[in-house]
């Protein structure tokens, strides 16, 4: 007993010793004081959301270095300090509470999950700082905090992404009749499902399946299985990029023949890797793609080429660019870094990014400051991403309806 | 009863089952043989699935040909994780041996994020996708070939635990290792080996993770999570054990997927309503025999 005790002890010692050493490290930025700080709070280790916390990372990188090159702002340098929220809203919450308290950061940027919003921003709107969020697309937090005006919104809401769809699958000839959905069971899924139905009832579609899933799951086909019964023309799942990849390859292996796969962001850049030509023929609804023709797109996807050579962004990436950009605006046209004044230099925002002009102006349930409401669907058509709506934006014909698994 | 769905669910239950088999065998090993609970055992799997990755994505090796070499390679790891973080603790109170490997867990998971960052990546080679048409079946191949290695590998490992001098003294040190130590067999050794071949067991289990799932630093301890749950259902540390319950709980999560209204949202959570109803049930698992 008295050596378990001991090496009890002995455990102890090691912790503490760490957590020491910690301390002294995390206290090195105390004497780093004359710098701006920006504070991002992003997913960087849970399975479904990481991949976007990269792509964020990416984007935001390039902004900084970008800035600093330019000589900073207002004569200093731009710190910006990364937390990682895991996916748990206890941690994004805790990871907000430093960048405010102990950083004292002028801007909170970032964010993924709604589900994470929501909490982080219930539990730090105390302290009413500049949250500028490209997170977060469902309307439970547009509808808490849109109306705050320290809270500004870079993301399209979930009606946005859902009317686009409800617009898209209206339009396609031959007509489509049924539809299937399925939803992930956060806040996410939950909201856009209930818009999706809403909008493709209005448009006097048919629901055969409307279930969730739980994201990160190792096996949809029991879920596909029971899809596949109700033989819908469509197949519409709302889904994060892991559960995305996985539901195509086990559809395919089931010989799941819907006329349309459709789903919500499917330019995540391990898809065409992942998938190869299994991936053809899907559609989904999505904020940009790289093959965009905006003269901002185009100027951005080269800097983007110089920094990451084998990559290809999806939209987090240009989307966090521009998050920066314009937060680093504001502070440069406040000329200060004073809460109040930065807040409406931000207002003031008409920035040309590469997701298009961005300028911040009243959303339909609530929101202040929305910058993004307008969406794309594309296509993927031989191992290339096109954007098949809306016609003025169109880059190719929608092929449809999907030739069955066994045909192509 | 529509008999389609019916038999695709059966099928689709049984193809999962076949990977958590093969994920739970090496955990199986080391809580028989040694008598600790390796939360570690879930990182082991997942740098399995990222040597299978790299050697794909690197020389081109077919994962199916690359699951020897993870499991040599996770073999080597597996040797070098005992030596200097599970034997100096052997003797230890159970608490600080499962706080030493949940240690080990996170360090690799951590060691993982930094090393090769958090994108999910998928090996695709020219059989991936493909189905077979069984009648009112349809099996992807990739998963056919999974199940078919999981039981390969279980009944390789009982063959070894029952015929070779080795596994038999595994066996005899499970029993009693004082006895053992006493007629002659290094203790020491056959842990050390225990946990090398369980450790191999997992870099096989990672290079199919690799080819039906993804892989992700993260992938090895949700997979882990599940694996406990067969544990419990199979009797702590018993081999035959651990086949039925990985039958047991794909077949459920399948059924349930498939048949419950709201289904796919709650089959990711019956094995852990599982363990409670076992624990609570049957505390030895539906084959276990009280362990002293």
């Amino acid at each position: 007993m008295q050596r378990h005790r001991f090496s009890i002890f002995r455990g102890l010692g090691v912790t503490v010793v760490l957590m020491v050493l910690m301390l002294a490290l995390g206290g090195a930025n105390v004497f780093a004081q004359d710098t701006i700080k920006i504070g991002a709070v992003i997913p960087l280790s849970k399975a479904a959301f990481a991949q976007v916390g990269e792509e964020q990372r990416r984007g935001f990188l390039m902004a900084l270095e970008e800035v600093n090159k330019a000589g900073g702002l207002l004569g200093k340098k731009v710190e910006l300090i990364i937390e990682d929220d895991t996916g748990e809203p206890s941690v994004g919450i805790a990871g907000m509470e430093k960048l405010i308290t102990r950083d004292k950061v002028v801007a909170l940027i970032g964010g993924y999950s709604s589900t994470i919003t929501y909490a982080q921003l219930n539990a730090i709107q105390r302290y009413e700082p500049l949250v500028a969020w490209i997170g977060a697309s469902s309307t439970k937090v547009e509808h808490e905090f849109g109306p705050k005006p320290w809270f500004f919104h870079y993301h399209p809401w979930d009606y946005h992404r859902q009317s686009t769809v409800a617009d898209f699958v209206a339009g396609i000839k031959p007509a489509p009749k049924t539809i299937a959905i399925g939803y992930e069971d956060g806040i996410y899924g939950t909201t856009s499902r209930d818009y999706a139905v809403k909008y493709l009832k209005d448009k006097g579609f048919q629901i055969v399946f409307d279930e969730r899933f739980k994201s990160g799951s190792a096996d949809f086909t029991p879920m596909l299985t029971k899809i596949k019964a109700t033989n819908p023309d469509i197949f519409y799942w709302v889904a994060y990029a892991g559960d995305t990849t996985l539901i195509i390859k086990q559809a395919k292996e089931i010989n799941f023949n819907p006329k349309l796969f459709l789903s919500v962001a499917i330019n995540f850049p391990q898809f065409k890797d992942s998938l190869g030509a299994t991936g053809d023929y899907v559609s989904g609804v999505d904020v940009w793609i790289p093959g965009m023709r905006l003269p901002e797109t185009v100027s951005f996807m080269e800097k983007y080429k110089k920094a990451y050579q084998d990559r290809t962004p999806e939209y987090w990436t240009p989307l966090a660019y521009t998050n920066f950009m314009t937060v680093a605006e504001a502070i440069r046209k406040a000329g200060t870094t004073e809460k109040e004044k930065v807040i409406e230099a931000l207002k003031k925002t008409d920035y040309a990014s590469p997701v298009g002009r961005i300028t911040f102006t009243k959303s339909e349930e609530g929101g202040l400051y929305q910058a993004i409401g307008e969406l794309i669907i594309t296509q993927w058509q031989k191992g290339v991403s096109q954007v098949v709506f809306p016609a003025n934006k169109a880059t190719a014909q929608l092929m449809y309806p999907t030739p069955e698994w066994n045909k192509r | 009863m529509d008999w389609p769905i019916f038999l695709q669910s059966f099928a689709n239950g049984m193809l999962i089952a076949g990977l958590y088999a093969s994920v739970t065998l090496g955990i199986t090993l080391v809580l028989g043989v040694m008598g600790i609970v390796n939360f570690a055992h879930g990182e082991l799997v997942m740098l399995g699935a990222y040597t299978s990755y790299w050697l794909f994505a690197l020389l081109g090796v077919d994962p199916l040909l690359s699951l020897p070499i993870s499991g040599i390679v996770l073999f080597l790891i597996g040797l070098f994780i005992f030596r200097f973080t599970i034997r100096p603790i052997l003797n230890d109170p159970p608490l600080n041996q499962l706080l030493l490997t949940l240690g080990v867990s996170i360090f690799f998971q951590n060691l993982a994020m930094i090393l090769w960052k958090t994108d999910s990546r998928s090996v695709v080679t020219a059989y991936s996708g493909i189905s077979l048409n069984l009648g009112m079946v349809h099996l992807g191949l990739t998963r056919i070939i999974t199940f078919f290695i999981a039981v390969a590998l279980t009944i390789a490992l009982v063959i070894f635990l029952h015929k070779a001098r080795s596994g038999r003294a595994m066996r005899a040190v499970s029993e009693n290792n004082t006895a053992s130590w006493l007629i002659g067999i290094n203790v020491n050794k056959t842990y050390l080996l225990a946990f090398g071949v369980a450790s191999g067991l997992a870099g096989a289990a990672g290079a199919l993770v690799s080819t039906i799932m993804y892989t992700f630093p993260m992938v090895g301890f949700k997979l882990c999570l599940k694996a406990f749950c067969i544990l419990v259902l199979g009797g702590l540390g018993n081999i035959p054990g651990t086949l039925v319950g990985s039958l047991i709980l794909g077949l459920t999560e399948s059924f349930v997927g498939t048949y419950v209204p709201e289904g796919s949202g709650w089959a990711e959570g019956i094995s852990f309503v599982l363990i409670i109803v076992i624990l609570v049930i049957k505390p030895t698992g539906l084959f276990g025999t009280r362990r002293e």
